[in-house]
């Protein structure tokens, strides 16, 4: 198996007109895209046409991201101002219809939960997609319900049966150690109470 | 662990035509045209909504020495292009739709739009080409 290239190097081969690079960016990013935009409220057209957006201004800004390595934070933040920024347009530019009582109310609590937890899911997407593709591949199987069986992994992935455990012990701490998770676990431990209800669930 | 399982199975398929259009982007790639960004948009700057539904929505590029400050209503365009001397407006869409025009002599232009989707202006002046980056209508 070839050895997996970095996102940077990934990048920087985009940057300089390989298109199989950037491919393969959008492969392993277009997932947490997806997972960012499809958590606001737009119609599908124009989430699709955020995901454009998104990648167009990637397009734009290859040859000047400072940190490729950080790119899965560039891309969420990106794909969340973006959002953002369509669904303040159609808010200003559509009339609203009393009679459609569309405003969904739905309890302050459970929005906040929700966000969390899809926030959560993203960031462990950005840092799975920080990993080697075999590991990564190792930890997906993994985490199927029901799990995949040590020998199914061990066919699909020709590896030892006996290397499993080991490997996933170090593609866990890996995943641990990720840019991705670091940032994140930073930013909820100084972030008060809203780190509390992660930190017991973890 | 557990909590992996939990980010993956949430994991909705993404829609049919993403990954298509994400990997298209690619052919947008520009290499010698300098880059306007959006430094004002109408539609999005904070405050009190107090114009009408019908009124227009403002938006201004800058880069450089040039900046274009353009006015969408019912699909026109009425802009204004400050800085390059004579120059070349495009219109262009994501899909591929193009319409040019020549501004007159102060920088005014118009130009028939799109309503919706996925657009940006390019400018060639001279030697230059410059493009805005994408915004959505």
């Amino acid at each position: 198996m070839d050895p997996t290239p970095t996102v940077s190097a990934l990048v920087v081969a985009a940057r300089d007109g390989d298109s199989a690079s950037w491919d393969a960016l959008v492969d392993r990013f277009l997932p947490l895209v997806h997972g960012v935009i499809s958590r606001y409220r737009l119609s599908p057209a124009d989430a699709a046409d955020v995901n454009q957006t998104v990648w167009l201004r990637l397009v734009e800004h290859l040859a000047d991201l400072r940190e490729p390595a950080a790119l899965a934070g560039w891309l969420m933040t990106t794909a969340r101002r973006e959002s953002l920024r369509l669904l303040e347009v159609r808010n200003r530019s559509l009339p609203v219809d009393p009679q459609a009582a569309t405003l969904d109310v739905v309890d302050d609590e459970d929005v906040a939960e929700a966000l969390l937890r899809d926030e959560r899911a993203q960031v462990l997407h950005a840092a799975l997609s920080e990993l080697p593709v075999e590991r990564r591949e190792l930890l997906t199987l993994l985490s199927t319900d029901p799990p995949t069986s040590y020998d199914e992994i061990s066919r699909r992935l020709g590896i030892p049966v006996g290397s499993i455990g080991p490997t996933r012990a170090r593609a866990l701490s890996q995943l641990r150690g990720t840019r991705a998770l670091r940032s994140w676990t930073d930013s909820m431990g100084s972030g008060g109470t809203g780190g509390h209800r992660n930190v017991t669930r973890c | 662990m557990d909590e992996l399982r939990d980010a993956l199975r949430q994991d909705p398929a993404v829609p049919v035509g993403w990954r298509e259009a994400a990997r298209g982007a690619f052919a947008w790639r520009t290499i010698d045209q300098e880059l306007l960004a959006l430094t004002y948009d109408s539609d999005t700057e904070a405050g009190p909504a107090v114009r009408g539904a019908s009124a227009a929505r403002v938006l201004e590029f800058t880069g450089g020495e040039l900046s274009l400050e353009v006015e969408l209503v019912n699909r026109q365009v009425m802009g204004r292009l400050t800085g390059p001397g004579a120059a070349e407006v495009a219109f262009e869409s994501a899909d591929g739709r193009l319409r040019s025009t020549t501004p007159d002599k102060s920088g005014f232009f118009t130009l028939d739009g799109e309503d919706h989707g996925l657009v940006r202006f390019s400018i060639e002046s001279g030697d230059s080409r410059y493009v805005t980056e994408w915004f959505v209508l």
